[in-house]
């Protein structure tokens, strides 16, 4: 996308380890409200929201920054009609420049023009090429959105799937490791009844964890719960 | 296992979308962006070109500026006119000859504390407005949440790393 920009990795990676040092734990939502609340001071709007689709392809409020942004983005949802809907489902920017006059959307009369949202710009917001949500401006008043306000907007979309792509990075991650973790854990209770019955029937430690194996197989039984049961069952010495 | 590799660049490209996308909703020349490193010291991270480039670097080297002041302070710094501004001659020298004119720096703060600042600069000079200080304040923000997220998955691919080898460690070992 930038072909001249420059990165210099190796300070950047300096630097975070500098800022990991304050235990900074990043959150999705404060994020993303920080982002919708910079959205309304480069944009000059009176308010920002995102809409995002949840598992069932259902376009979803996420944030909003004010009320009537929040009623702007709970119409939409509740109706299936409007300008952000549109971004999402014909992934293209979608623009009024007054809901009130704006014969496309009835269903949003006289509603939210009176609740303040009269001009409203929908961004789709993209992962991984696909549109999975749309970033909402309004401004109070009538305002017919120009071709560098569009285009300034539609980069700044871009920069919420960055904030999106990163936390699915940090929550899959997240997931993995609670994965891992579960599994060591498991793990050395197996290694234990192994010791157990290497111990007892004087046997190497493949042969041991084979008998655990077909016994878990035989009984349609996690090897893990056998595992616990012959340590239970054991006089606890060791 | 995708997850586990850790994909080097990703948190590069995203600074670098920061700073095109800054140049393009400030609609001025260029924008950079530096950090703080594990010393303290404020380094170059990002630029849209090779201007943004030299202004990040004459800063980096002489530890002055308007970027650094901008973090010292934790305030925004305006140079509306380089060629006659005096506070920093040595950044004067080196950047009007190079087409950078006028400067705005914010502060980026991560959990209150300085990390870093965002720098846009023109190739005129030119009267920056008081929206245009408080919307790249907000746009420091933006790089800031976009920090928090990233060591946040940073903080758990290194966990992820490390359980891993403790849990294969022939694997991780061959590595």
């Amino acid at each position: 996308m930038a072909a001249e920009g420059f990165i210099n990795g190796a300070a950047l990676e300096r630097s975070l380890s500098a800022l990991r040092e304050h235990g900074s734990e990043g959150q999705l939502i404060e994020a993303l409200q920080q982002v919708l609340g910079a959205t309304c001071e480069l944009f000059s709007a009176s308010g920002a929201g995102l809409m995002l689709l949840d598992e069932s392809s259902a376009l979803c409020s996420v944030a909003a920054t004010d009320e009537a942004g929040r009623k702007l983005e709970e119409r939409q949802e509740q109706g299936g009609h409007g300008p952000c809907v549109e971004a999402v489902v014909l992934d293209q920017v979608t623009e009024s420049s007054d809901l009130a006059e704006d014969e496309r959307w009835p269903q949003l009369r006289p509603d939210l023009p009176a609740a303040g949202v009269r001009a409203v710009l929908g961004v789709p917001v993209r992962l991984n090429g696909v549109a999975v949500g749309a970033l909402n401006v309004y401004r109070d008043q009538p305002h017919a959105w120009d071709r560098s306000e569009v285009a300034a907007l539609t980069s700044y979309g871009g920069l919420i799937e960055g904030v999106l792509r990163t936390a699915l990075q940090a929550h899959q991650r997240t997931q993995l490791a609670e994965q891992l973790q579960h599994a060591l854990d498991n793990r050395v209770v197996i290694e234990r009844a192994v010791g157990v019955l290497m111990e007892r029937d004087r046997t190497d430690p493949v042969t041991a964890f084979n008998q655990l194996r077909s016994r878990a197989r035989s009984s349609e039984r996690k090897i893990v719960d056998l595992a616990e049961e012959l340590l239970l069952s054991i006089p606890a010495s060791s | 296992m995708d997850v586990l590799e850790f994909r080097d660049g990703e948190l590069e490209q995203r600074l670098d979308d920061l700073v095109e996308t800054a140049a393009q909703v400030f609609d001025v020349a260029g924008a950079g962006i530096m950090l703080v490193d594990d010393d303290g010291r404020l380094r170059l991270i990002g630029a849209s070109d090779e201007t943004g480039r030299a202004l990040e670097l004459v800063q980096q080297e002489t530890g002055t500026g308007p970027g650094v002041q901008s973090t010292s302070r934790n305030s925004v710094v305006a140079v509306d006119d380089l060629a006659h501004d005096d506070r920093w001659p040595l950044i004067q020298d080196q950047l009007v000859p190079k087409g950078v004119l006028s400067v705005l720096s914010a502060p980026i703060s991560v959990r209150e504390v300085p990390a870093g600042n965002l720098n846009l600069f023109d190739s005129s000079p030119r009267e920056w407005t008081q929206s245009e200080r408080s919307g790249l304040v907000a746009f420091g923000g933006v790089a800031a949440a976009l920090l928090r997220i990233a060591l946040e998955a940073q903080h758990s691919g290194e966990l992820v790393r490390e359980l891993s080898a403790r849990l294969m460690p022939e694997v991780t070992d061959g590595r």
